[in-house]
């Protein structure tokens, strides 16, 4: 009987010792090209604050489309101060037969990293828990009371960028400025984004597949790690960091007219809020 | 009284569907059963004193009253046993001991059915595996611990030399519960034979950590150095194996604990994918006025908890007890500065030695030795001794003795570095006559031992804790119903702590007077005075409480 328990024991752990475990980075981020710090004796005035706006989406979300547009529409109320980066993930964006696959890795990490999507369309703002929501991913209802109640929130960090483009090695440079407008306790980090504008592709419409849709602000790869780069510890007003980054052989299908770069600053540790983002386009 | 608790049980079978308790009881074939319960019911009154260190929190500067009760009725018929548990919190700081807690609602409820060899329970159950080592599931009101699991369980007797117990639920959290799910079984035996018997066991548990720990853990991870970096297990499992060993006047009880990698905060916010171990033993010898226990312990990344990320309220979460080996003193001062158990990284041996050497004398000494593993960080270090000296027919009785202690204070409380005490204390009573008796105790905690006894004492130059203190405590009781008692802890020489610019340097006095009454079951108590601040423990788990003033009121009864 001994025997029979333990092997029984035995039975159950050991079939169930293989585990699919989180996402975990195990290669060292690529080195910027430039790398610098200073503090600066002249602190900058500080830039209003932008709203990073991660929406969740899939080719066969029939939904989807509809809240694409609410989020145009909330970018257009709001010029210059609304960016919007549409990530693919979950199984809404397994592609239609012989059609591109928006969904990559990163997405579905940082889909995971802000705590999965209840349904779709569903956004991230700021990735904040904001006042009134459980969650930090919340539907379309919830998108115009946020960005109304935080639109005029400061900001402590200005983020800068240029982008310079190589069309014969199809190489992109990207320099970024970050500024500390006051000194903050904490750990920072830097995100890059790359997005491609007006994708014409198969889209699920309220249940109709439209071959002609086009697809905006398609998170096309993350320059930096899906979670960031370490930017600063502790920063004192006028701390500034200066990253450059160059991707070379940028995929050829991509259309570098169409190709936006989003950076972002956000908080590391047990709340990740975004403090600034700003975006630049490649051409 | 058994109509509440029909409405109650009546609740229990939506929970279940055991619906047979119902027809059975309208049809009139109720055999009356057996209906059981107790009551435990605290109330404070807090008196606000700045000079004690008492205020600065809600209770003193808002609230003033507080109470906390527990009701539990147990009903017995049909083959069935079924309990239920209300539970009482009003800006109770039984949970959180500097701040106001406040709920109230059922705490504990379960159905339990014998079925020949077969007892199952649904609902909550306290139990443990061996020791404790990789699960107990215990209640201990006094630190505010509830950490029974909500569940399923069955038991399987095998004539009385097996059983086989099996069981899963979610570990209670305050009136919530912790997402990770917890799984368990063992195998407990008997076997005795002509000149010793054996009590092997065996068991497991799994604890499965949520998606959102998970993902919480894989946040943090991704943000540590990259060689640090590992994938955090869903699923940890923790194997036990002991064994109790009776012969003759010799008891020999070892466990060996090993638990699978997982992710171990060890310092701050850094996570580490540790496995760890556990040994335990014990062996005694006892014959007619002698005794000898020996204890040891080594415990290597050995914490397991349900809920990893819980901060706040740590000794809520584990899974699994740790024992400590160091003496659990009742008299105050000897009692000041307790070694909590340690989950990662602990080595601990013990020796206790009973002796009379004629029938009025015990005597009785203990030494206790806690260090890290490698044995080059002494955390905590006793020597005891006491002596009882009782005459056959004499209203006298005399206890007295000392404790020497090193315990350091950097770890157990992040405070200064060491704390080293010579305490000696004396007790007396004296029976007036069958039922009426006094006591009267004296302790005395002396501070910086070391230095005192080779360089000269200086409160200002060295400083330890809050350096010496006395207590003294006078008890008249009158069995078997009344109870009264006076004391007195006086801080003799506090330490000048100009880093600790908040602390009082004031000689101060802690006094308090109680009075019990007991008829009975019925039970009601009421203390007023001061209570300095300290460490809390009760069986190696510990928790620093602040300083008291005001009412407290006890009362408990049980039926």
């Amino acid at each position: 009987m001994r025997n029979l328990l333990i092997l029984c024991v035995a039975v159950i752990v050991f079939s169930s010792c293989e585990e699919v475990g989180p996402n975990i980075i195990f290669t060292e981020p690529e080195a910027p090209l430039l790398d610098s710090s200073f503090v600066a004796d002249n602190i900058e005035e500080a830039q209003l604050k932008n709203i990073l706006m991660e929406e969740f989406t899939g080719v066969r979300c029939p939904n989807c489309p509809a809240g694409a547009e609410l989020a145009e529409q909330l970018a257009a109320a709001n010029p210059g101060r609304v960016q919007i980066v549409s990530i693919h993930s979950g199984f809404f964006s397994i592609p239609f037969p012989n059609e591109p696959d928006f969904k990559i890795s990163e997405g579905e990490e940082i889909e995971a990293l802000l705590g999965l999507a209840a349904g779709y369309p569903s956004a991230a703002l700021d990735r904040k828990t904001h006042a009134g929501e459980n969650t930090i991913i919340v539907t379309s209802n919830s998108w115009q009371s946020i960005i109304d109640n935080t639109i005029n929130t400061p900001t402590s960090v200005n983020v800068n960028l240029e982008t310079e483009w190589d069309g014969d090695t199809r190489k992109l440079t990207i320099r970024t400025n970050t500024h500390f407008t006051a000194a903050l306790s904490g750990d920072y980090r830097l995100s890059i984004a790359l997005l491609e504008n007006d994708i014409v592709s198969p889209q699920d419409v309220d249940g109709v597949v439209v071959d002609t849709y086009v697809h905006k602000h398609v998170l096309r790869g993350m320059v930096t790690p899906f979670n960031g780069i370490p930017l600063a510890t502790d920063p004192v007003a006028g701390e500034t960091f200066l990253k450059d980054y160059e991707v070379e052989g940028v995929d050829a299908s991509w259309i570098a007219d169409n190709l936006e770069v989003v950076v972002f600053v956000n908080q590391a540790g047990n709340t990740i809020e975004v403090l600034q983002v700003n975006h630049a386009s490649v051409l | 009284m058994e109509r509440i608790f029909r409405v109650a049980l009546l609740m229990l079978p939506l929970f279940f569907g055991v619906q047979s308790l119902l027809a059975q009881d309208s049809n009139g074939n109720n055999n009356g059963g057996r209906l059981s319960g107790d009551l435990n019911f605290n109330a404070n009154f807090y008196d606000r004193d700045t000079l004690r260190g008492a205020s600065g929190i809600s209770f003193y500067d808002n609230l003033k009253s507080g109470a906390e009760g527990w009701l539990s009725l147990n009903y017995s018929n049909w083959g069935f046993d079924t309990g239920i548990r209300f539970d009482l919190f009003n800006n109770s700081n039984r949970i959180f001991p500097t701040r106001d807690y406040t709920d109230q609602g059922i705490g504990y409820w379960f159905v339990r059915k014998n079925i020949e060899e077969l007892t199952i329970t649904g609902g909550y159950f306290y139990d443990q595996i061996g020791s404790g080592a990789i699960f107990r599931a215990y209640e201990q009101r006094l630190l505010g611990l509830d950490r029974s699991l909500f569940g399923l369980k069955a038991e399987y007797n095998f004539g009385d030399f097996l059983q086989l117990k099996a069981f899963t639920g979610k570990q209670k959290f305050l009136f919530d519960f912790n997402p990770q799910i917890i799984k368990g079984a063992s195998a407990d035996g008997y076997f005795a034979f002509e000149k010793f018997s054996i009590t092997p066991g065996v068991g497991v548990v799994n604890r499965t950590l949520d998606q959102t720990t998970i993902q919480a853990l894989a946040n943090a991870v991704n943000l540590q150095d990259l060689d640090t970096r590992f994938v955090p297990r869903y699923n940890t499992y923790a194997f036990t194996v002991y064994n109790t060993l009776t012969a003759g006047p010799f008891d020999w009880f070892i466990e060996a604990s090993a638990k699978t990698n997982e992710a171990v905060n060890t310092v701050g916010n850094f996570w580490e994918d540790l496995g760890g171990n556990f040994l335990y033993t014990t062996l005694s010898y006892s014959r007619k006025g002698f005794g000898i226990t020996l204890q040891g312990k080594r415990t290597q990344n050995f914490r397991f908890r349900s809920n990893v990320l819980e901060q706040e309220l740590q000794n809520n979460v584990q899974i699994n007890f740790l024992p400590a080996l160091n003496r659990e003193h009742a008299l105050l001062l000897l009692a000041r500065y307790n070694a909590q158990a340690q989950e990662l990284d602990e080595m601990a041996g013990t020796i206790d030695i009973i002796y009379s050497p004629i029938k009025s004398l015990t005597l009785e000494a203990s030494f206790s030795n806690i260090t890290n593993l490698e044995s080059d960080s002494l955390f905590y270090r006793e020597l005891f001794f006491d002596a009882t000296w009782k005459k056959r027919k004499s209203p006298w009785k005399y206890h007295a003795g000392f404790l020497l202690q090193d315990f350091n204070h950097a770890l157990y409380l992040q405070k200064e570095t060491w704390l080293n005490s010579l305490i000696p204390f004396a007790e007396v009573t004296y029976k007036f006559s069958r039922k009426v008796s006094l006591r009267v105790e004296g302790e005395y905690l002396l501070a910086q031992r070391n230095t005192r006894f080779n360089e000269g004492f200086d409160a200002k130059e060295f400083k330890q804790d809050r350096n010496d203190w006395a207590n003294g405590l006078i008890e008249l009781t009158v069995s078997p119903h009344w109870s009264f008692a006076l004391n007195n802890l006086y801080n003799v020489n506090p330490a000048d702590t100009d880093n600790d610019p908040d602390r009082n340097l004031q000689q101060q006095h802690f006094y308090g007077a109680f009075v019990g009454y007991t008829k009975k079951t019925n039970r009601f108590s009421l203390f007023y005075g001061k209570r300095t601040d300290g460490i809390v423990c009760s069986g190696g788990v510990c928790r620093f409480e602040p300083a008291f003033s005001g009412v407290q009121f006890q009362m408990s009864t049980n039926f």
